[in-house]
């Protein structure tokens, strides 16, 4: 590592004026959209002392940062997150891996596209949230209606995209495949599913960002633990502060899986050129 | 390794397609000709004129509608048929190497003898040091040797080629052009090779069948009086060379 960075130091020394110019406002660059968000935060923290903002509905970030770490350590957070993350990981998979297998197979097949193309268009537009009542009808108040109702949401982006993402390869590439004589195996596993790839993630990703609008809603509604009864038992007795807390972990929460999802996409799809 | 390719008969050969209004279109129309064993036979003509369809029928990726296409195989190779498509036909989402290896998918071969076959076409093609890039590390000059590449490893009876090169620069196209003649050569697989370039079929063929357009048909047949190996540098001052492409010119500008 540190002879990496002396390597670069070393080449950059060398480098013309506009590579260093370059280099040096990409340095300026990193620095300010690191120093921002302290910024705003440190502005927030002198009008929330200044009684500019009302206290009652924005308390300080110090006493955030407080209540936060005596909610950490006495366990209690970390109770309501790890339920939190089970909810998401379990809905998530159970939701995305029948929806990859559904998408290849109608990308694939104009039949099935006419069949079942009109039942997904139909129930696609159901805000979930609308059918979380019957949901915990069906499944009850359990772990189960959670998994479900994340599952259902995580479902049709997921089928869509993946749709899309294998009507998006170019036919020459089944020609290719034809023309070799490429197994039927092969033929899903070496040119179907990383063809559909990319398509693919975009719909993780999206999936990702509304199952955690459904989780903590679900977590509103009928939950004992997670960071959604986290928000909502705090709204109840006003502990604002640890709303806020519940409010900065479901960021957090976010920002990281969104983060996990595009390290494994970097993983899995090496060929697709990255933009930063 | 000689004489292995396939023979190759096409007679009264017709396709139509329908268009979406459902009016039919006579695209190819009583195309007759014959690619004898381990011959270099290219098809020119104008775009449109239907060659890239005869040539998708006889690499069993478009059905016919008239007419008989007949592919007499030696036996002694181990693939039928294998096709080097016109542009970006390598997967983008395999390094060089697995690209160059999906042809040997198909055929049951040990690792290590895929492995062999794989490590001679990348250096035959001069990509050996690119075998672990992915095509959008590649030039398209280089993208093309992998498909040709891609195709030689499956070591087919006959070889069709649509356009391989019509999206190079003209530097990029003699060097490609050259090799291919070169691998040609070691190996005599039966080719058949489309192209709209008259310059560049001359430098290629041994038989050359000119196309003209709606209705797709054949116009003449003619022979490439040059001799092999050829230096296509060197060919192209050969008033012999001119004379051919001129007499290509003339034909179709008849139609």
């Amino acid at each position: 590592m540190s002879k990496a960075v002396h390597a670069t130091s070393a080449w950059s020394a060398k480098a013309d004026p506009a590579e260093r110019r370059f280099l040096s406002r990409r340095k300026t660059e990193v620095a300010l959209s690191l120093t921002s968000p302290f910024l705003l935060l440190l502005l927030w923290e002198a009008m929330s002392r200044t009684q500019v903002l009302d206290m009652r509905f924005f308390p300080a970030p110090s006493s955030i940062v407080s209540t936060f770490w005596a909610f950490a350590a006495s366990g209690e957070l970390w109770l309501h997150l790890r339920t939190s993350l089970v909810r998401i990981a379990v809905g998530f998979a159970m939701g995305a891996v029948p929806a990859v297998l559904l998408g290849l197979f109608l990308g694939l097949s104009r039949v099935a596209r006419v069949i079942v193309n009109p039942i997904i268009y139909a129930l696609y537009p159901i805000p979930k949230v609308a059918i979380l009542p019957l949901i915990m009808l069906i499944f009850g108040l359990g772990e189960l209606s959670k998994y479900v109702i994340i599952a259902i949401a995580v479902f049709f982006l997921v089928v869509v995209n993946t749709t899309a993402g294998v009507l998006l390869i170019d036919s020459i590439y089944f020609d290719v495949a034809k023309n070799f004589n490429t197994s039927r195996r092969d033929f899903y596993l070496k040119v179907v599913l990383p063809g559909a790839l990319p398509s693919i993630f975009t719909g993780l990703k999206l999936a990702m960002g509304v199952a955690l609008i459904v989780l903590i809603t679900a977590e509103f509604v009928g939950a004992r633990n997670g960071i959604g009864v986290v928000i909502f038992e705090s709204w109840q007795v006003f502990a604002i502060e640890r709303l806020f807390v519940g409010l900065v972990v479901i960021s957090f929460l976010g920002y990281v899986l969104a983060l996990l999802l595009d390290e494994l996409e970097r993983l899995v799809v090496p060929w697709r050129r990255h933009r930063a | 390794m000689t004489g292995q390719g396939a023979q190759i008969v096409v007679d009264r050969l017709g396709k139509t397609f329908h268009l979406a209004s459902g009016r039919p279109v006579n695209a190819v129309s009583e195309v007759s000709f014959d690619v004898r064993r381990a011959e270099f036979f290219c098809i020119v003509g104008p775009s449109g004129c239907g060659k890239t369809t005869v040539l998708r029928i006889l690499a069993g990726l478009e059905t016919k509608s008239s007419g008989s296409v007949e592919i007499r195989y030696a036996n002694g190779a181990k693939a039928r048929c294998a096709m080097v498509f016109q542009e970006q036909s390598v997967f983008p989402w395999m390094t060089v190497e697995n690209n160059i290896a999906f042809g040997l998918r198909s055929q049951p071969l040990a690792e290590t003898a895929r492995r062999d076959i794989v490590r001679y076409y990348l250096d035959r093609v001069g990509l050996t040091a690119f075998a672990d890039a992915y095509p959008h590390q590649l030039s398209g000059g280089m993208k093309q040797r992998v498909s040709i590449a891609r195709a030689f490893a499956t070591d087919p009876e006959v070889l069709l080629m649509d356009e391989p090169f019509a999206a190079l620069d003209e530097q990029t196209k003699l060097v490609l052009q050259e090799e291919l003649l070169r691998i040609w050569d070691e190996t005599r697989k039966t080719v058949v090779y489309i192209t709209h370039g008259i310059e560049e079929a001359v430098s290629l063929a041994d038989r050359i069948a000119v196309m003209t357009a709606r209705p797709g048909r054949i116009k003449e047949i003619l022979p490439v009086e040059l001799g092999r190996p050829r230096d296509l540098a060197q060919l192209r001052r050969e008033p012999r060379f001119g004379e051919q492409v001129y007499r290509i010119w003339g034909l179709l500008r008849q139609a």
